[in-house]
């Protein structure tokens, strides 16, 4: 049930974003920001896929960044690492993940990963995480979420 | 579905009727998921119009919501977006907007943030999971923000706004949080714990049990018209 939900969420939102380049001055990417704090592993697929088809919707007309924090950092967390983790609750960055995430990177999306989170599920971001450079690093993932916002980002919860 | 219950839907999400009347149409939603599901839609339609508008017409004191979250959730996600566009749409013109969009860097990280840093920061959050390691990691992550914020000495305001299957959370029967709730809420005075009235009645009359929420939350009448409201001001929505 909740897949149909974000499903049909995501769905409603990408069409109204598909609206937004209109309303923006012309040439302007519309920047986007995903938020992932959750585990399951069709979800986060869903989520990834929502990301590939925006970008071949927009044609570049669109930045998009994922803020990964709390349970989402398990989407890059590889599953030999889950032994030293705390309250994680799945580890999904296995071949097939992985590939999808380097296939969305080539492509200039940008996942990053709060510290605060790494920290308190007692993950190293540059050893226990799929190609996570230090600029990658936010201090806090709701932080990052508001100060986007802020900025100008539409934000959508897949 | 007659004409006569037609009336008294439109009625009851307006929020025309009597607390009878409004009683036995909620017995009528509880045993109609069909009648429950448009009385929903209803209400999402209703809820989409006054979005349209600067001023809804009328006051709409406290808008009903029927038996199917998922159109809740689905109406919430539309509804921000809608108001985020239109946002933008009606901002469209201004230079000052423009320039901020500019300042938007490539790489997406930033440099000097467009809203000044003396501005308050405020941030509504959408409970509507009962998720318990959803919760968990929301209050941590919370109280790091609350924490990082404190300490640089920028103001901060933050709400949880618990509606549908997040109103566990603030459940005396059903958290797992109380103490942490209460201990928080001493310690942030800019923290607020917002409880959904509809969703309380709604399980009163389905469950026919008395449904208490903790006391350090405040209770308003519609967790889905809030959150909305509250963006309308200016905050920035976090769903959990």
């Amino acid at each position: 049930m909740s897949d149909r939900r974000s499903r049909r969420s995501v769905l409603l939102a990408l069409f109204l974003l598909a609206l937004a380049p209109g309303l923006r001055a012309v040439g302007q990417p519309t920047p986007v920001v995903y938020d992932i704090n959750f585990s399951e592993p069709r979800h986060q697929v869903n989520a990834l896929h929502n990301l590939q088809n925006q970008l071949s919707e927009a044609h570049g007309a669109v930045r998009l960044v994922v803020v990964l924090h709390g349970a989402g950092l398990s989407l890059l967390l590889y599953p030999e690492a889950m032994d030293h983790t705390v309250r994680m609750p799945r580890a999904n960055c296995g071949d097939q993940m992985a590939a999808r995430i380097d296939t969305l990177r080539d492509q200039g999306v940008r996942f990053l990963v709060a510290r605060d989170s790494a920290r308190r599920h007692h993950i190293d971001p540059m050893i226990d995480l799929h190609g996570v450079d230090p600029e990658d690093l936010v201090p806090n993932g709701l932080a990052e979420l508001a100060r986007l916002q802020q900025r100008g980002y539409l934000y959508v919860k897949p | 579905m007659s004409t006569q219950k037609d009336i008294e839907l439109n009625a009851y999400i307006d929020g025309e009727l009597t607390p009878e009347e409004r009683l036995e149409v909620l017995e009528a939603l509880q045993a109609d998921p069909a009648l429950a599901r448009e009385a929903c839609e209803l209400n999402n339609l209703k809820s989409q119009l006054q979005m349209a508008y600067a001023n809804p017409p009328g006051l709409s004191r406290c808008s009903a919501s029927g038996g199917s979250r998922p159109w809740l959730a689905v109406a919430a996600s539309l509804l921000m977006l809608v108001a985020g566009l239109a946002g933008g749409w009606i901002m469209g013109g201004d230079e000052a907007v423009k320039d901020r969009l500019v300042l938007l860097d490539p790489d997406g990280r930033g440099q000097a943030p467009a809203a000044a840093d003396s501005d308050e920061t405020r941030i509504v959050f959408h409970l509507t999971t009962s998720d318990q390691f959803a919760a968990a990691d929301l209050l941590d992550e919370v109280e790091d923000m609350l924490k990082a914020y404190k300490a640089e000495g920028k103001p901060l305001r933050v709400e949880i706004v618990s509606n549908g299957d997040g109103l566990d959370f603030l459940r005396t029967q059903l958290s797992m949080f109380k103490g942490r709730i209460h201990e928080m809420a001493q310690r942030y005075r800019n923290l607020t714990f917002v409880a959904c009235k509809n969703t309380i009645d709604r399980v009163k009359v389905k469950r026919g049990i008395e449904v208490n929420i903790v006391p350090d939350a405040e209770i308003i009448n519609s967790g889905v018209d809030y959150v909305v409201k509250r963006q309308k001001e200016g905050w920035i929505y976090i769903r959990v």
